[in-house]
């Protein structure tokens, strides 16, 4: 075909009419978003115009020097509105349908201006909010009902209680999982207004807070080990410049002292490497060893000159791997008791014994609605698998117990059955079809049973350890 | 019969595109909960329906053959943002209570099924009847029945509280499903009953020609 023949075929004609009517398209829109473009500020006036019928002026406030990402929630805006002293939050709410819910949220100021005296309109824009589909579900006096049923402190429950019957009207609304992201919306707006007029500030959720010495170790990449009284780690410590971070195995023996230890990836700066200590002359150590060195809060203090232990030349590479080694001595005791597999585990209900290498646990569930708290007697036998179990308490939501598994099927399993069905992290995944063994028709009964029995196994030497007199 | 009179009729009752023909049914079902909403939706479908009718028709000699479809879905779709564009503009009420159903209208069937199949073969006059009635159509059964399903579901109307008597299951994307059922029912029986006059009065008329023939 010619350049000429393209010219003249009906694919050129076809390319150059959809092209057109693509062109033309373009700039017909382009051209009226430019007209009708809603802004942000359009839009905040008619939420405005939504609650005050006449014209209101507002100042918005500095919050940047302020922690605006709290656990339930993050602070957008602030909005002071100067006619009536009340405060105007652009919220997200976490863990709605799709994600975060945004919601507009009214506070209004106790009359000292001190604190949180009450909470007027709450909106949820559907526009802001694409991923909450049944939002549409949820009506306006819902959203009333947070103003009426405010008292001094918070707090808008959304779920199912313990019991599983109903925690509050707001799960009876057609949409629970978006009502669970507003719910968390407003209560983190008035724990953030609380701190905002006290002039106070929100302390961040530290979720390692109850680890000792963890300001230079990067947690999240941070494992151990238990077995035999001996806790065996994989430490990376962050960085401290010029310093990068260190990654080291250490061992600690039930005496506290570290038994072994090996840098398994070096931060030193280029060349430094040969100054630093050789890491196995910490072998025997306990922690006053390294306190004695860098004080009791083993903070850097930048000059150690006069303590040859740790000033080779490489001080910063060597007070890291003090830091690591320090780390897993003091945290010892506590990663000992650490129990895992907790999420779904009621502790404050539940108990164990131990006797002849068999730990026997009275077990009781968390809710997982719809389904409520399971209760079971579980044995673990010294080879970590399930010996007997039972269940004395169904949670099962009413005519499925009978779809459940039969749960002495789980006697002679060990950690890795469960661990297979569910993941290492044994979280639940909603899907598990094709897994005859979880899948019998009430899933989320037979999640809670075999979450407990994991929880029995994998703390199995915890507890053992803990009946043994061990160390708590 | 004058055929604007044909293509109105057609398009409003003997090919109504929510009754007869089952069009648009997903806006349908998940609209009529509020007649608020239906009214809405309606009349959006009616403006987008009537300006792309004109369109393609305009357009009906230029657009070749073998890719008429994804053009028409260009005017379509460009139409519909615009629509979107407008409605969060100068009516947000509107535009909130339509949610996603709004840009769902680029897949509606009754839009891309009236271009195919009268547009792109008729004159803008024609084409032009032909979406008002259609949109009509559309507009008057999602509206009846949004009606329906409010006052009954909800016991209000237009967002008026009517009665404290309600059947809540009624303002569920189910109860609109019964609800739509129902309302094809009567109005095939209707038609169906109006079909059946007509000819028992054109029988009559013929066997008393014929009778007189006879005499």
């Amino acid at each position: 075909m010619t350049a000429k023949d393209f010219f003249k075929s009906t694919a050129f004609k076809c390319l150059v009419t959809l092209l057109c009517v693509l062109l033309v398209s373009g700039i017909f829109l382009t051209i009226m978003h430019g007209l009708l473009e809603v802004t942000d500020e359009e839009k905040f006036q008619r939420f405005l115009s939504g609650i005050y019928d006449k014209q209101v002026t507002t100042t918005e406030q500095d919050i940047s020097k302020k922690n605006t990402n709290l656990s339930n929630a993050v602070i957008n805006n602030v909005y002071k509105v100067e006619d009536d002293g009340n405060y105007i939050l652009n919220v997200s709410g976490k863990n709605g349908y799709g994600g975060n819910v945004l919601c507009w949220v009214v506070i209004m100021p106790n009359s000292d201006g001190k604190s949180v005296g009450g909470v007027g309109n709450v909106k949820v824009p559907i526009a802001d909010n694409p991923g909450e589909s049944f939002l549409n579900q949820i009506s306006s006096s819902v959203f009333d009902k947070f103003g009426q049923d405010f008292k001094n402190d918070i707090v808008y429950e959304y779920g199912y209680d313990e019991n599983g019957s109903n925690g509050s009207m707001y799960v009876n609304t057609g949409a629970s999982y978006t009502m669970r992201g507003i719910s968390n919306a407003v209560n983190g707006a008035i724990t953030f207004m609380n701190a905002f007029l006290s002039g106070e500030d929100i302390k961040e959720d530290d979720p390692w807070e109850n680890f000792a010495f963890h300001e230079f170790i990067n947690m999240e990449q941070t494992s151990w080990t238990k077995a035999d009284g001996v806790i065996t780690y994989t430490v990376t410590t962050k960085p401290c410049a010029p310093a990068d971070p260190f990654k080291l195995e250490i061992k600690v023996g039930a005496d506290k002292t570290i038994t072994d230890i090996a840098i398994t990836k070096n931060g030193s700066t280029e060349g430094y490497e040969t100054d630093m200590f050789n890491v196995k002359s910490l072998v025997g150590k306990d922690l006053a060893y390294f306190t004695g060195i860098c004080g009791d809060d083993m903070a850097y203090i930048g000059d150690y000159s006069g303590n040859a232990d740790i000033s080779t030349g490489a001080t910063r590479s060597n007070y890291l791997c003090m830091y690591a080694a320090a780390f897993a001595i003091a945290n010892y005791d506590y990663i000992s008791n650490l129990k895992v597999y907790t999420e779904y585990i009621n502790l404050d209900d539940t108990t164990a014994q131990a006797a002849d290498g068999v730990v026997t646990y009275s077990v009781t569930t968390k809710a997982f609605s719809p389904t409520v708290s399971f209760k079971l007697e579980i044995k673990v036998g010294a080879d970590k698998t399930i010996t007997d179990i039972s269940i004395t308490k169904n949670g099962s939501t009413e005519g499925y117990d009978s779809d459940m598994f039969n749960v002495k099927s789980l006697v002679g399993k060990d950690l890795a059955y469960f661990t297979g069905i569910c993941g290492d992290d044994m979280a639940y995944i909603g899907d598990y079809s094709g897994n005859a063994d979880i899948s019998t028709g009430a899933t989320r009964s037979n999640y809670l049973c075999m979450y407990a029995a994991a929880f029995a196994i994998a703390n199995y030497d915890s507890y053992l350890a803990q009946a043994n007199g061990g160390n708590e | 019969m004058n055929k604007y009179k044909k293509i109105t009729l057609d398009g409003l009752i003997y090919q109504n595109p929510t009754f007869m023909l089952v069009l648009g049914t997903c806006p349908t079902l998940g609209l009529i909960s509020s007649a608020f909403s239906s009214l809405g939706m309606g009349l959006t479908v009616l403006v987008i329906l009537t300006l792309s009718n004109i369109l393609i028709s305009l357009l009906r000699k230029i657009i070749p053959n073998e890719v008429r479809i994804p053009c028409y879905i260009v005017i379509i779709a460009t139409l519909v943002t615009f629509a979107r564009m407008f409605l969060e503009k100068f009516v947000p009420d509107l535009y909130e209570s339509l949610g996603g159903f709004l840009a769902l209208i680029v897949v509606n069937c009754i839009i891309l099924g009236r271009a195919e199949a009268f547009a792109n073969k008729h004159t803008v006059l024609e084409s032009t009847v032909d979406g008002l009635a259609n949109g009509l159509g559309f507009t008057a059964a999602i509206t009846v029945m949004g009606i329906i399903c409010e006052f009954f579901g909800n016991g209000s109307l237009f967002g008026f509280k009517i009665m404290e008597f309600k059947m809540s299951m009624l303002a569920t994307p189910a109860g609109a499903f019964l609800v739509y059922g129902i309302c094809i029912a009567v109005f095939v029986y209707i038609i169906d009953a109006i079909e059946r006059a007509k000819r028992v009065k054109v029988n009559k008329l013929s066997r008393e020609n014929l009778l007189k023939e006879a005499a």
